[in-house]
């Protein structure tokens, strides 16, 4: 017996030589190497093969012939039979080309909405070094309380003690918007801001004039936005101009900043030096201009520093804590939950700050994110089951290719490259749809987005999914039609049995998918209506509201008395702000409780609890009948007469915490009311009178016409002041605006579990369509044999029925999972009923039914007679 | 006559090929190994006959499969009319070569 060389040599020597010289060398070899052990050891002889193996490798390698799929001829050939393909089969293409288009385009609208909110403040150079300072405490119930106001005193003190800030700005915008003027023009005076002098070397907010240090850095001095200076400096210089502030100050133009980028939670048209605060307050006031700007007592300025070092320790915070807490002879304390120095780019996603306008959901990104991905999974699936499923139309290409010489690899390539080919197909018709569907995603999200492909990264973002998604809907169904053996697949003129049970699980995915999407949007729907009908503790509807300017708050007196006169007016009234948007809160001491403690407030004149149609359930409203209630009479709400005292609330001695106010007493409790969102829960409300503070004017009406009471009311404002023109608002509407992320969030999973719907059915289409052609002879014999129509839809529909049914099963322990957690994130929502699985079957049921019966019923009354003699 | 220039080696792979009955590399290696003691390469023995096939002095066939071989076929080769008539002018340019020898010459070396 001879001796066989090691395996490990053979392998070696057959993975180097060339195919077409395998059996002559490899043979050869066999013999050599008997010969070899012959005359040699055998580790000699292993010695000697493999060096004889070595040593020939080079030349073997060189003759080694190639068969790379450049050959242009092939790829021509591949071009043309895709082609042919497409056309031929062009009913499943379509389906293909858009359902993978439309998962493109959502896919890419959802990438462009979530690469903005992710880049929140990514536009200031040092943002990674600066923070804002959130005073934060634990109350009793466990909740953590945030909140960005700071005292004014707050940020200069801590900046000259502590080595590590390097530099501080406060920032504010004026709530009771002044009267800005140019000369007699009036300018829009929303957003206008207060800031410290190093606010622009801060923030990489760009001046296009003025000098970074200096525009902050005097008295009376003004920044304006680029559009405020387009607008209302055409054609001229701004710098130097004056804007008057409230009749009362000249402002100069000192600079003139870029637009801020939308996605920043900085929001000003004006820029004011800070201590602009401290002249307002003196003269409205009479309190000194020093003591308010160095006080530690007001609460209501955010403070942000930029650190030296981009790293701030847990220890520092501390550190500063503690400073601050012993300025205002307080004691510190250091176990319990301490402020925090907030990065600012968490800003954005930090939720549950008080004094922070509306942020972003990181949640809201998320599911956005999983709908994205959804839509195009379904996409990918049914590329994958048609064309797992149409294999049969392809066996014998595969078959004529493999015994022309065709290698597995080449296969592969070849339906990869078809795949990627209807990427590409739908590549360019998903930017059709991104452009249809950008402007109306914008105007429901309240966007800008752009979808200027060949700006960050853009095309990679859409190439890049695109050719991924060929990658993922492609490789399955390659793979699977090159693995047919030529001998099988020729024999056979019947063609390939179309029983899957990958294509099976992938039906249940789908559906599974756009169940979960249709309960989802039913959940997000209703709890958006919910919040949008909940009655809230008082009346919202025939009321307006607006906010005029300081200047003319005394005029608002004669503004109310004659509106009252008017019968179709039912009641008018002033207040810090109007229910739902109330932020206001005041330090209050109660000595029955020796304690002083943060309460919301309410500040509002005696109009309020009648025109707002608050209830009293005890004790009585604050009312003109009394001399003393102007000064010393408070009412709460119940949850703070629950909360805050134990006895009889009635009575009970409170009053503001500042030298202004004179001990008071509780007069009445009123009903709780929705004073804020519905995102939260009814906290504690002191609402009291005080006719400093009040700068909102609310109007209700009866049902009578809403055009002339709103010109009646035009009309009397005109007269007590004419320059100043009405800007009012509708506080349903107001109302609505609080749940935008919502109605956001409902729209956007709406129209997404639609689409999911549409191309799931899509692909659940085209299967049926296909294995009622198959079965068409089968269907014939049936009603040949007596089969009534009803039988063969059933016959042909219940296996897919089947399957529907299953992906709604596993649905719902899903969806009932996840929208429990996102409901959690609302203090007042619905529960989650038995009927919005009912409705989201029904709907699923008959869409599909009606896809999968449309096909098999023009099958059924086919007549036989024409199917059996073909 | 530059294509179908005979090298050393390649002479005697051609030779031995005509000699043997069923030529193949390892069989073509061992008879050469035995009739001139030299060493030889079955690397350089493949080479020199794919060469001499594409010239067209032998042409091959598929032979059978032995278990010896690990199941792989052998090749055997066979010389063509075109390498016998190679041999040839060979053959003949050498012995016009040996005949124009000085026969005293031959003499003095080759007692």
């Amino acid at each position: 017996m001879t001796e066989a060389p090691p395996r490990w040599i053979t392998n070696l020597l057959s993975a180097l030589c060339p195919e077409h010289l395998g059996d002559e060398i490899e043979g050869d070899f066999f013999e050599h190497y008997a010969h070899l052990r012959k005359n040699n050891s055998n580790f000699g002889a292993n010695r000697k093969a493999f060096g004889f193996v070595l040593f020939s490798a080079p030349r073997l390698l060189s003759k080694r012939k190639f068969y790379l799929p450049t050959n242009m001829d092939m790829i021509r050939n591949y071009a043309i039979v895709a082609v042919r393909n497409l056309r031929r089969q062009l009913g499943y293409s379509l389906i293909n080309i858009f359902g993978l288009a439309a998962g493109l385009a959502s896919c890419f609208l959802i990438a462009l909405y979530i690469q903005f909110e992710i880049g929140y403040e990514g536009f200031h150079e040092n943002k990674d070094a600066i923070y804002r300072y959130i005073p934060r405490y634990k109350s009793e119930d466990g909740t953590v309380r945030m909140q960005t106001w700071t005292p004014p005193g707050f940020a200069p003190a801590m900046t000259d003690y502590f080595p590590e800030i390097e530099r501080f700005t406060r920032y504010s915008i004026f709530e009771e918007e002044p009267l800005l003027k140019n000369g007699d023009v009036v300018l829009p005076s929303e957003y206008l801001a207060l800031g410290d002098r190093d606010f622009f070397s801060i923030f990489s907010i760009r001046l296009l004039r003025g000098d970074v240090q200096k525009v902050l850095a005097e008295p009376f001095s003004i920044v304006i936005s680029a559009e405020v200076a387009n607008d209302f400096f055409p054609n001229e210089d701004p710098l130097g101009k004056t804007i008057n502030f409230d009749n009362s100050y000249d402002l100069t133009i000192t600079g003139v900043f870029e637009s801020i980028p939308s996605n920043s939670h900085l929001r000003f048209s004006y820029m004011v030096p800070f201590e602009t605060i401290g002249d307002v307050v003196e003269s409205q006031f009479d309190y000194p201009k020093d003591q308010f700007l160095s006080s530690l007592d007001s609460w209501n300025y955010s403070s942000y520093f930029l650190m030296n070092s981009a790293v701030v320790s847990g220890e520092l915070e501390k550190r500063i804590d503690k400073y601050f807490t012993e300025l205002r002879k307080k004691v510190y304390n250091p176990d319990v939950m301490g402020d925090w120095l907030q990065p600012l780019t968490e800003i954005h996603f930090t939720q549950g700050i008080r004094g922070d306008e509306a942020s972003g959901n990181i949640n809201n990104i998320r599911i956005f994110a999983i709908i994205a991905i959804f839509i195009l999974t379904i996409a990918c699936f049914n590329f994958t089951n048609l064309a797992t499923a149409r294999a049969t139309k392809r066996v014998k290409e595969v078959g004529v290719r493999k015994v022309m010489g065709a290698q597995k690899p080449q296969l592969v390539y070849q339906f990869l490259g078809e795949t990627i080919l209807l990427t590409s197909i739908s590549l360019v018709f998903s930017i059709i749809f991104i452009e249809l569907a950008l402007s109306i995603f914008n105007g429901v999200m309240g966007l800008s987005l752009s979808s200027s492909y060949f700006e960050n990264g853009n095309i990679v973002i859409l190439l890049g999914i695109g050719l991924l998604t060929g990658i993922v809907a492609g490789v399955y169904p390659a793979f699977y039609l090159s693995s047919f053996k030529p001998s099988t697949v020729l024999k056979i003129s019947s063609g390939h049995s179309a029983k899957s049970t990958l294509r099976q699980v992938l039906i249940v995915l789908q559906f599974s998918i756009a169940a979960f999407l249709i309960i989802g949007a039913i959940v997000v729907s209703q709890q958006t209506d919910y919040m949008n009908s909940k009655p809230l503790g008082f009346d919202k509807e025939r009321i307006i509201h607006f906010s005029p300017p300081s200047s003319v708050i005394d005029k608002v007196g004669i503004f109310k008395d004659r509106l009252k006169s008017y019968a179709t007016v039912v009641g008018v009234t002033q207040s810090n702000g109007v229910p739902g948007y109330t932020s206001s809160h005041w330090t209050y001491e109660i000595p029955e409780i020796d304690n002083r403690m943060n309460i919301n407030t309410m500040i509002v004149d005696f109009d309020f609890i009648d025109t707002y149609n608050i209830e009293i359930v005890q004790g009585r409203g604050i009312s003109t009948e009394f001399a003393t209630d102007s000064s010393e009479a408070y009412m709460i709400n119940e949850t703070a007469a629950k909360m805050l005292i134990m006895g009889d609330p009635v009575g009970t001695d409170i009053r503001v915490v500042s030298n202004n106010y004179k001990m008071g007493k509780v007069v009445g409790v009123i009903k709780d009311f929705h004073y804020k969102s519905l995102h939260q829960a009814i906290e504690p409300l002191v609402v009291r009178y005080d006719p400093r503070n009040i700068w909102t004017v609310s109007v209700k009406f009866d049902q009578s016409d809403l055009q002339h009471n709103l010109a009646l009311v035009e009309e009397e404002w005109k007269k007590v002041a004419p320059d100043h023109p009405l800007n009012f608002e509708f506080l349903d509407e107001d109302l609505k605006n609080l749940y935008q992320a919502e109605q956001n969030a409902s729209w956007l999973i709406g129209m997404f579990s639609m689409l999911a719907i549409i191309i799931a059915c899509l692909g659940l289409f085209g299967l049926t369509s296909f294995v009622t052609e198959q079965r068409k002879k089968e269907i014939g014999v049936r009603k040949v044999l007596g089969a009534s129509v009803t039988a063969i839809v059933a016959l042909l529909g219940k296996d897919f029925m089947k399957l529907v049914g299953l992906a709604f099963v596993i649905s719902i322990p899903v969806s009932v999972w996840v929208m429990n957690k996102w409901l959690t994130d609302f203090a007042y929502k619905i529960d989650i009923s038995p009927l919005f699985f009912i409705l989201a079957g029904l709907v699923l049921v008959i869409i599909a039914l009606g896809t999968v019966s449309y096909q098999s019923y023009s099958a059924a009354v086919n007549n036989p007679s024409r199917v059996l003699r073909e | 006559m530059k294509g179908t220039y005979l090298g050393e080696f390649e002479e005697i792979i051609l030779l031995t090929a005509a000699v043997l009955e069923e030529a193949y590399g390892n069989a073509i290696l061992e008879e050469i190994e035995l009739r001139t003691t030299r060493k030889v390469n079955l690397s350089a023995v493949h080479s020199s006959l794919h060469r001499l096939e594409k010239k067209g002095f032998l042409k091959s066939r598929k032979g059978e499969a032995t278990p010896v071989r690990g199941g792989k076929r052998k090749k055997y080769y066979a010389i063509t009319p075109f390498g016998v008539s190679a041999l040839e002018d060979i053959k003949k340019l050498r012995e016009g070569l040996w005949s124009s020898i000085s026969p005293g010459l031959l003499k003095k070396y080759n007692p």
